[in-house]
């Protein structure tokens, strides 16, 4: 379904809210697995994504369309993640690596993971990136998004997203032949 | 061997309930009808803090001016017997003082008065009750 089509829903108040549940059935999943890629729990998960969407849904006037709808739903979704997990980090006062820590524990405890051994690893190194770094990671490898449309996303030069993106390859390599 | 990304599907590797994203749905359209945008004023948390000195206040106000004024006796009656005694011995006033304190209308008639008695019958009397040394 193209963006135009829902954005034209969207727009007219009487087909609002026709519009946001095609937007909804959209972008549902597409959102639920860049969050859930970074918070891992499924229920922190579960959650961030409703939010995600009461946001939208909420802030659906304030949409003047100077960016595309996809970009600024990912660009809600991507603070969101970034918001949760700051706020988890200062209640609990912990540094960088003990959330690292506490999402490695997660990954090893959950039976919602179904991936062979080095997919797990693969998690477990990327646990080890600072959460900017592992957000650009994840959009760029899983998400096969295009180095222009993380760019729009979170604000940031090409340049930069290309330098961080191959630092964050080195890195994870360096683990996975370490460990 | 070394390992490199391109030997790792770029796939992830969780999972999520059966019917999850079609539970999602409904979840979170029942959301939206329940919750209504928020329109938030900047004053509302201002007055949401100002309302509660405000209350406190008239709660004051509204107290002391329900309470009736308390009278002498209202006062004394809520000291205990005990407490007057104590104070009164403390004050080391002897009778006559207090009398004098109390005024002239107290009634301290002991009743005696009233009963009609010939010498020896109040003599009588006094002995029954052994007051006379106090007479």
């Amino acid at each position: 379904m193209e963006e135009a089509f829902i954005l034209s829903k969207i727009s007219n108040p009487e087909t609002k809210t026709y519009g946001f549940n095609l937007l909804l059935k959209h972008y549902q999943q597409r959102v639920y697995w860049h969050v859930r890629k970074m918070v891992i729990d499924h229920d922190d998960a579960d959650d961030l994504t409703q939010e995600i969407f009461i946001k939208i849904w909420n802030n659906l006037d304030k949409f003047r369309g100077e960016s595309q709808l996809f970009t600024w739903i990912y660009r809600v979704a991507t603070n969101e993640c970034l918001n949760f997990l700051n706020k988890k980090r200062k209640r609990f006062f912990l540094p960088l690596h003990d959330v690292a820590e506490e999402l490695t524990q997660k990954i090893e405890s959950t039976d919602m993971i179904s991936g062979d051994e080095i997919q797990l690893k693969l998690q477990k190194a990327l646990l080890k990136l600072p959460d900017k770094q592992r957000l650009v990671f994840n959009m760029k490898y899983f998400e096969e998004l295009k180095f222009e449309e993380i760019a729009a996303i979170t604000d940031t030069s090409v340049g930069a997203l290309k330098a961080s993106y191959h630092l964050a390859v080195k890195k994870i390599e360096q683990f996975l032949n370490e460990n | 061997m070394k390992r490199s990304l391109d030997d790792i599907k770029n796939t992830t590797p969780f999972t999520v309930p059966v019917g999850y994203f079609e539970s999602l749905t409904g979840r979170i359209q029942n959301r939206i009808q329940v919750e209504a945008p928020k329109h938030r004023s900047a004053f509302i948390p201002v007055l949401k803090w100002s309302m509660v000195p405000a209350i406190v206040i008239l709660g004051f106000v509204w107290y002391f001016r329900t309470q009736p004024p308390l009278t002498s006796a209202d006062l004394l009656a809520e000291v205990s017997t005990q407490e007057i005694i104590y104070y009164l011995d403390q004050t080391g006033l002897d009778e006559a003082e207090l009398i004098a304190l109390i005024g002239d209308d107290a009634d301290f008639s002991t009743g005696l008065e009233e009963i009609e008695l010939d010498e020896n019958g109040l003599q009588e009397l006094l002995d029954e009750y052994d007051l006379g040394e106090v007479l």
